[in-house]
């Protein structure tokens, strides 16, 4: 554990600590969450995978709508899972339609984010007004991606529209996700959150000072600073209760921190959503976002294999985005298709396990929402976003149907109000939203 | 159907921001809600602007249509936010380009009216003065405080850009998570340095042994657990020859290094003194290449002899990197050679057989030996490098003040005079400007603090020089117009030395500031030629150019076919295809040439790969250099002739001539082509019904379109000067019916199948000069366009420098600066003088 030890000490305690949870960690959970194995109710969760590129088209949409729709072929290994997903067709953002490669940037935002000329402007995400009301956890939010990075890698903005940086490196999101387990390292990481605490005390006499000096454009700026400055104190206020309970037992020999194979698109996606299981289920966090993939790669393993598979030609993640998306048909749409399955698989993959871990009323997978979408149909468009939800049942939601609206007339803010609310955030609007979705609703 | 301006991924944000968006009233950030201090002049917007707006734009840029993505109808008053837009209109205006001809015209003094407006708004609620220190500034300031050469960028989260730049004030936002990991750097940055502490351990390996000259470093794995293997031949007396990538028995040395229980608070520091080995001639010369987890440290050129060897230092910032399976950190070095090279007397060695699988890695055309035959190393026909000899500090903490500031301490001890002493040194080079004795007394309040707190005399003052970097005055640039004059005068240090050379003031430039020497104009005329003709501003023109050229994309490598590997060259020539642009325009500027000589000139920058690439004279070494070009060379001297730029503007072998051309009018005409519409359907040429049809007849039946015409009518016609460029940026003579791409594991087919014709390279200029050929085009562009090349160049430099982007007034400036440098063709490093000089750069 010597290079756990290390990374911890070192790591991540500064990134994000939510309010602490009142509850004493038991010895073990078992398949039942953390709230379950106190008797208590659990509470909601929302994990958000980003679609990258195009979809198939043919193979995403089901002919029919209602409920008694013919599963398409991209969601036939969710199949079984019927009765916990819903389709949701023909969503946009309406004021906020952009197009080209960088919808990652306002897909859970709904923001133009071309609206200052030679910058690009985002407003807060969704999950992260999840995150504000119901994340009082040890983390306040996790982002993963394919890739560390902001920008196109992350997909979560804070309340002042700044990208938060998202991580694909297992480890870290590990020792993010979980305070150190021992005495030792529990007293190192209290004594640096109070000397770091000093250092920034000190620091801001004088932002202050600079602060005096300059007009008003130039004091927002400040202010900007200042303003995070407060919000990293507060984490550390938060971090150091935190500390003082200690890290969740599990077993954590099973946790799998390192990839099998080297370049393999299912066996990240897994190893990650194995991770967001985890992370529930010991309510170390309750709101994840992950990116599934970039516009123009990785170049994943599985491409060269469906390539073969299907007689396509050998091309970048990108191209199969432009010569398979939107109404195309032939190899390299067959290319694409395979990946939409794929990404459905490791939906109805983490479906199973949220089921399998039990609440006190029913299941993890009743008190979670999970959301796997992206704004293309064909390579550039963000006209009908591609857009499945699932489980949360507890919340009030309703499955097992194929809804359809006329494009460009339905804000996916909309959605996002509906998922806000039944989670228990207070809130009244979200963007672009006029109200909340009925129908997807018990 | 309309045609589509191409998207691709590394750049599309670049290509965002060059973007005029619609504005709404709502939904904008913090940043951008700034409101004019002197309060919004709402009656004069509603009485006579917006009636003007309403009359003659409203139905282009209004509810209904946003025309080139402008909408004007949210407007309630000028806001500071939406300065670029109101510069906008002011030029459309006053330029006379909007109202379109075909529609009604507002009399002159309306036009007058409403721009008056504009100005006096902008001039009341002037942009900001001051902006965060972007993250490859912070490193380089943390590399200049602690003497350390740790790459702190890379660990830090990537800025917002404005048009590209990292440097644009707008871009740069703060956020609890972006402070907290630059609390995590600078904390490494100050565990980094030491006062009273002791030295850490060093290694010490002389490999110039009679016997077994590994073994020198072979044995620290006993002494203290590193273990170094050096892969190569033992040399007795002179040390070990390194072995290239491609030999057998592996062929990268390296150094493991165990996690450590404790974090170590230094970096490690990896010392290599080598030399080309002496013998075989004829060899190209050889790289160090050295890889941590993940990343590849950098390649070096070997040169020296035995007796006047190289030595390279490294730091590494080992936390940082993940460990592998066995809880180790492993370095890694070799020799390197990635330019394919005969020697005479040896056959070739292809190595991989026609249809096998493409092996990983580089594979480079060289000599085939048999070593079994040859049994000397010194005369294989491989570019060996003679390690000499190697240290290693696996917890490196830097004394400090370093040595090379030549500042005198005197006797230093555990007491709090030597602190303070000390904290002012750091605040005053960290603050970048002179500090009060209140200033220092306030921070080394925290010193006794963590003093009195059983803490270190070394630990306290770290933990206050931490505190030192998160303060405003180190993270924020100070404002050149600050009412006290003397931090004024340090703005400008600054804001000159992080332009010209990436890093904060030398002495020099903080003597000069200190004598409030740094609005005169003949010393700033001195610094720029001082600070331009430093190696140092490499570090302007690299981010420099790389983000107004948008040369980060991706350049593809093709070859005729993967499975013979017909096309051989490594990583390197890449670099070197980006350095080559860079490197033409830093000589631009350091020979003070004429702006037309940005397209057309008889010289080029070239290395070893590069003259190979392009069949020009070989040359030795991968230092860029001047080298003049033959008369008859159709490619010419320019950077619309580099292969990287033309590489970088294709896309997936298609479509070509709109983004060349779109590109050219963006970048080189100062002539940016407005945002194509939203949803686009594409033009892929291959597609069923395009194919077989020329460039020219699938663009023309495009333009039948009014909408997108009007900008693909000039767009165009420019990008069909660059046809002779192919995808790799070879020059070509004939096209094919039909182009055939693969790609597999990152390398590239692409040929051309079916019958050939010859190029089509006429085209046209916005301004209605007709050309023939490449260098027709290039004539046309230094004789009628070099105010163009010059003005955009201004525009870029203007941005980067101060963080805006040009507004009015600075607009204003830029004209009359180039009116005083037309009569000597525009050059290049006095218009940069003539700018630094001016009010845009000083107020």
């Amino acid at each position: 554990m010597s290079g756990r030890r290390f990374e911890l000490s070192r790591r991540g305690l500064l990134r994000g600590f939510g309010a602490a949870i009142a509850l004493p960690y038991l010895e073990i959970m078992g398949s039942r969450t953390l709230a379950a194995a106190a008797g208590k109710v659990d509470p909601s969760r929302l994990a958000c995978f980003y679609v990258p590129g195009a979809i198939v088209p043919s193979g995403w949409y089901p002919k029919e709508t209602g409920s008694d729709y013919t599963i398409a072929p991209s969601h036939k290994p969710l199949e079984k899972h019927r009765d916990q997903f819903t389709l949701l067709t023909g969503l946009s953002h309406i004021e906020g339609r952009i197009s080209g490669h960088p919808h990652a940037y306002n897909w859970l935002t709904g923001h133009n984010i071309n609206l200052t000329p030679g910058t690009i402007t985002n407003t807060v995400s969704m999950d992260q007004v999840a995150a504000k009301y119901i994340g009082q956890t040890y983390l306040p939010s996790l982002t993963l991606s394919w890739t560390s990075g902001v920008g196109k890698a992350t997909l979560s903005r804070n309340g002042l529209g700044a990208d938060i940086p998202a991580t694909a490196n297992y480890r870290e999101i590990f020792e993010r996700l979980f305070p150190p387990s021992d005495k030792a390292q529990v007293k190192l990481a209290k004594e640096r959150l109070a000397l770091d605490r000093s250092v920034l005390d000190t620091a801001v006499g004088s932002v202050n000072d600079l602060k005096r000096r300059l007009g008003y454009i130039d004091q927002q700026r400040i202010e900007q600073y200042l303003d995070a400055i407060r919000d990293v104190e507060k984490r550390l206020t938060q971090g150091d209760k935190i500390l003082d309970q200690g890290r969740p037992k599990f077993d954590e020999k099973v946790v799998r921190l390192e990839s099998r194979t080297k370049n393999s698109m299912v066996d990240h996606i897994e190893l990650m959503m194995d991770m967001i299981a985890l992370a529930f289920q010991t309510d170390m966090t309750r709101v994840v976002t992950q990116s599934l993939g970039g516009e123009a790669g990785p170049n994943y393993t599985e491409y060269q294999d469906w390539a073969k598979k299907f007689g396509a030609k050998l091309r970048g993640a990108h191209d199969y985005h432009h010569k398979g998306g939107g109404g195309r048909s032939g190899p390299d749409s067959r290319v694409l298709a395979a990946r939409d399955q794929l990404y459905s698989a490791a939906l109805a993959r983490l479906v199973d396990k949220l089921k399998a871990i039990e609440s006190k009323d029913g299941t993890l997978l009743d008190h979670t929402v999970l959301m796997m979408g992206g704004s293309q149909i064909s390579s550039h468009s963000g006209k009908s976003f591609p857009m499945l939800l699932a489980g949360g049942k507890k919340l009030g939601f309703k499955h097992g149907q194929h809804l359809k609206w006329k494009g460009d007339t339905k804000s996916a803010s909309d959605l996002y109000l509906t998922i806000l609310r039944q989670m228990g955030c207070p809130v009244e609007r979200f963007k672009e939203s006029k109200g909340v979705l009925s129908e997807i609703l018990a | 159907m309309v045609l589509l301006m191409k998207f691709r991924p590394l750049q599309d944000a670049c290509w965002l921001v060059g973007l005029v968006a619609a504005i709404s009233s709502s939904g904008s950030t913090l940043a951008h809600t700034a409101s004019d201090k002197t309060g919004p002049d709402k009656t004069g917007f509603a009485k006579r602007v917006q009636p003007f707006l309403e009359t003659h734009c409203f139905r282009c840029h209004g509810p209904k249509k946003q025309k080139s993505r402008i909408r004007l109808d949210r407007l309630t008053t000028y806001r500071s936010e939406n300065r670029a837009l109101w510069t906008k209109v002011y030029e459309a205006l006053v330029h006379g380009e909007m109202p379109p001809e075909k529609e009604p015209q507002p009399s002159a003094s309306g036009r007058a009216r409403v721009a008056s407006w504009i100005v006096a708004r902008q001039r009341a609620s002037r942009s900001g003065r001051t902006r965060r220190l972007n993250r490859r500034e912070l490193s380089a300031a943390l590399q200049d405080l602690t003497g350390l050469q740790v790459d702190y960028a890379s660990m830090l989260p990537a800025d917002g850009k404005v048009d590209g730049f990292d440097t644009g004030a707008d871009g740069l936002q703060d956020a609890a998570d972006s402070v907290a990991r630059v609390m995590k750097i600078t904390r490494r940055a100050v565990d980094a340095i030491r006062f009273l502490e002791p030295a850490g351990l060093k290694l010490t390996g002389d490999l110039r042994q009679e016997k077994h000259p590994k073994r020198e470093v072979e044995r620290w794995r006993k002494e203290h657990g590193y273990r170094v293997r050096l892969k190569g031949h033992d040399l007795k007396q002179k040390g070990v020859l390194l072995s290239p990538g491609w030999l057998k028995g592996g062929s990268e040395s390296s150094i493991e290094i165990p996690t450590p229980d404790a974090p170590p608070k230094g970096v490690a520091r990896v010392t290599f003194v080598v030399s080309v080995p002496e013998g075989m001639k004829g060899l190209p010369t050889p790289h160090l290449n050295m890889k941590v987890p993940g990343q590849n440290t950098g390649y070096f050129d070997v040169t020296g002899t035995f007796d006047k060897p190289r030595t390279f230092t490294f730091d590494v910032q080992l936390d940082e990197l993940p460990p592998d399976r066995n809880k180790r950190i492993r370095i890694r070095f070799r020799s390197l050679v990635e330019l394919p090279y005969e020697v005479k007397g040896f056959r070739n060695d292809t190595r991989t057989k026609p249809g096998e699988r493409v092996p990983p890695g580089t594979r480079i055309y060289k000599p085939l030996y048999d070593r079994k035959k040859i049994k000397n190393p010194l005369e294989h026909p491989v570019p060996y490098t003679l390690l000499q000899q190697m240290t290693f500090e696996p917890n490196h903490v830097a004394a400090w003040p370093p040595e090379s500031w030549g500042v005198e301490v005197g006797k230093l001890d555990d007491s709090v005079k030597s602190a303070e002493k000390l904290l002012s040194i750091w605040m005053e080079r960290a603050w970048r400007r002179p500090v009060k004795r209140t200033e220092v007394s306030h921070f080394l309040g925290l010193y006794r603090k963590l003093r009195a707190q059983q803490m270190t005399f070394d630990d306290a003052l770290r933990a206050t020089f931490q505190s030192v970097l998160m303060s405003g005055p180190f993270r924020y640039h100070a404002s050149v117009a600050d009412r006290d004059t003397g931090i004024a005068q340090h703005a400008i240090a600054s804001r000159l030395s992080f332009m010209l050379i990436g890093s904060p003031p030398d002495k020099t430039l903080r003597d000069l500031a200190k004598a409030s020497k740094l609005r005169d104009p003949k010393t700033l005329d001195a610094q720029v030629d001082r600070l331009i003709a430093d190696p140092r501003s490499r570090a302007f023109f690299k981010p420099f150019v790389t983000q107004w050229l948008e040369i980060g994309q991706p350049i593809t490598i093709a070859m005729r076919s993967i499975k013979n590997q017909d096309f051989q060259f490594g990583r390197h020539l890449r670099d070197s295809m980006r350095a080559e642009t860079v490197a033409y325009v830093r000589q631009l500027f350091v020979d003070n040439k004429p702006a037309k000589e940005l397209v057309d000139s008889d010289w080029a920058m070239s290395n070893d790969i590069l003259a190979r690439f392009y069949g020009h004279e070989p040359i030795e070494g991968s230092e860029l250099r001047k080298v003049r070009l033959k008369k008859d060379d159709p490619r010419g001297g320019g950077i619309l002739g580099h292969g990287g730029i033309q590489s970088m503007l294709t896309w997936m072998g298609e479509n070509w001539v709109i983004y060349r051309g779109a590109w050219t009018m963006r970048h080189i005409l100062d002539d940016p082509p407005p945002p194509p519409p939203l949803e686009v359907p594409e033009l892929v040429p291959s597609d069923g019904k395009n194919r077989g049809k020329t460039a020219r007849q699938l663009l023309k039946q495009h333009q039948e379109d009014a909408d997108c015409s009007v900008c693909h009518e000039k767009m165009d016609p420019i990008g069909f000067a660059f046809q002779n460029f192919d995808l790799s940026g070879r020059w070509r003579e004939v096209e094919y019916e039909q182009y055939v791409r693969n790609e597999i594991d990152g390398k590239v087919e692409w040929y051309g199948k079916g019958k050939s014709r010859p190029l089509d390279t006429t085209g046209q200029l916005p301004r209605g000069e007709t050309f023939k050929t490449y260098s027709q085009f290039k004539d046309v562009i230094s004789k009628h366009y070099a105010r163009d090349l010059m003005r955009g160049v201004m525009k870029n430099l203007l941005l980067y420098g101060t963080g805006r982007k040009p507004e009015i007034d600075d607009l204003t400036q830029i004209e009359s600066i180039m009116d005083r440098a037309a009569e000597t063709g525009y050059r290049m490093r006095d218009s940069l003088k003539a700018l630094i000089r001016s009010k845009v750069f000083l107020e």
